[in-house]
């Protein structure tokens, strides 16, 4: 089933992460990150957040993270990023 | 920056969240629909967050499930504020005071000014006008400028135009009087004279004894039908002489222009000085050494207090010097003669009369090449009325 849809995007030039229900994640320089598409946070502190999405964990470290805001189907992080880890 | 100002017009509040399973709290109010912003942990156990005013009751039953405890730190936003204004009554009374002074006291005539008087009574126009509500310490709002305008033009004949200009708390008076010319009573004995010197073209008397006849040449002041009436009898009668005189007048204009033209064209550097003058003394605030080799001055007055009090004797003298670079232009002959013979022709039709009748226009060109100028003379023959009553002098005439 995933396949197909992966073709069927592939072929329609259509965007991966709408088909698929996948995040979308976008790093502006170090100090901020969009995550779309999540599904909470697991974890938060001023050294590490983890937001859950439906590929596995997203782990972000750095120092002074602050969460600019938290919506149902986005989230902003601002801080000095030094890391960004994929926990499938 | 749109829900910023959002958040400032509807109120947030800033809160502290203490528990053991802050990111639960987080997750629920975010699925929920509970926007928080701004969040960031304090310490192990507590995050702070901003949240509006419209979701920071929903927070109490998601803080008692997840066992945390909300705490409220600061309330921030518009309509806080205005909460905390309105315990001060006199200072938005102090305000809204202060609003209504300001424009009430815009709106009050502090002078009146009249300007082009010159045979009229300043302090009788002064009195119809404050009969109008023209006047220092009244509304300017209840002044129809237009009405008093007509007012003043019936009420005196001496007025043949007059202006009502309001500018802030200044009313400004144009006034322009008529020129009436004396006027001669009927029964009064009179002569008729020429106006101009000129050449008779036709008379048409209706009292008195004519002394010119058509084809002669008139100057100006020669009694064209007289008062005075010699009757067979050798017995004199004055009359109050009356007709019309028309003759031929020749009226001649001479322009002279060069063909070269100095255009100057302003550099765009500048210098200024700076001059105070109190009372007769002139004290040199910033004096300028004007290197420039062509340069316009233009000199601006401000009176200090402005306006207020009329004759203030401290006033400050600007003096702008702006470099200038001159620049010939060569016009040609042909087109300075043409330009020459458009201003004399120009200032010619303004020193006719109305009235007169033009018969015949003729220029006389002349290039004068050691001065590089061009002389245009124009000469307009016209008819025009030229009797005018004066009164007779009986010690002259008799």
């Amino acid at each position: 089933m995933k396949k197909i849809k992966e073709k069927i995007s592939d072929i329609l030039e259509l965007p991966k992460d709408v088909v698929l229900n996948l995040p979308k994640i976008t790093l502006v320089g170090d100090v901020q990150l969009y995550i779309e598409n999540h599904r909470g946070i697991l974890e938060y502190n001023r050294e590490r957040v983890k937001i859950k999405t439906n590929l596995g964990e997203i782990i972000i470290s750095g120092s002074d993270l602050k969460i600019k805001t938290v919506m149902f189907e986005e989230i902003i992080v601002e801080g000095s990023i030094k890391g960004i880890q994929l926990e499938k | 920056m749109i829900m910023k100002l959002w958040n400032y017009f509807f109120g947030y509040v800033i809160i502290k969240v203490k528990g053991p399973a802050l990111e639960k709290f987080l997750n629920i109010t975010v699925n929920q629909d509970i926007f928080l912003w701004d969040v960031f942990r304090i310490d192990k156990d507590s995050i702070q967050a901003k949240v509006c005013i419209m979701n920071f009751k929903k927070l109490k039953p998601i803080a008692r499930k997840t066992k945390c405890r909300v705490f409220l730190v600061s309330k921030r936003g518009l309509p806080f504020t205005f909460h905390r204004i309105k315990k001060r009554k006199m200072l938005i009374a102090g305000a809204c005071l202060f609003l209504v002074l300001l424009y009430v006291l815009s709106n009050v005539i502090l002078s009146v000014e009249i300007t082009g008087l010159e045979s009229l009574d300043v302090k009788d126009i002064e009195k119809q006008l404050a009969e109008y509500g023209v006047k220092e310490g009244r509304f300017k709002f209840l002044i129809n400028t237009s009405y008093i305008e007509n007012q003043l033009l019936l009420k005196n004949d001496k007025i043949s135009w007059a202006e009502i200009d309001i500018k802030g708390s200044r009313v400004l008076v144009k006034i322009v009087e008529k020129i009436v010319p004396p006027k001669i009573d009927e029964q009064t004995p009179c002569n008729i004279v020429a106006a101009k010197k000129g050449v008779i073209e036709e008379i048409l008397p209706l009292k008195g004894d004519v002394r010119v006849k058509p084809g002669d040449t008139v100057r100006e002041g020669q009694v064209l039908i007289s008062g005075l009436i010699e009757l067979e009898d050798k017995q004199t009668y004055f009359v109050h002489a009356q007709g019309q005189v028309t003759a031929r007048i020749w009226h001649e204009e001479t322009v002279k222009i060069p063909i070269v033209r100095y255009e100057r064209l302003p550099t765009g550097r500048n210098a200024v000085g700076y001059k105070l003058k109190v009372g007769d003394k002139i004290i040199n605030l910033k004096s300028q050494n004007i290197t420039f080799k062509h340069y316009d001055k233009t000199i601006t007055r401000k009176i200090i207090p402005y306006k207020f009090i009329q004759k203030f004797p401290i006033e400050l003298v600007i003096e702008t010097y702006s470099e200038v670079n001159e620049k010939k232009v060569f016009i040609g002959i042909e087109a300075a003669f043409e330009n020459a013979k458009k201003i004399a022709v120009e200032r010619l039709m303004k020193k006719l009369s109305p009235d007169a009748k033009i018969l015949d226009k003729s220029f006389v060109k002349h290039f004068r090449k050691d001065e590089n100028l061009v002389e245009v003379k124009v000469l307009i023959e016209t008819l025009e009325e030229i009797g005018v009553e004066r009164e007779l002098n009986f010690v002259n005439e008799s």
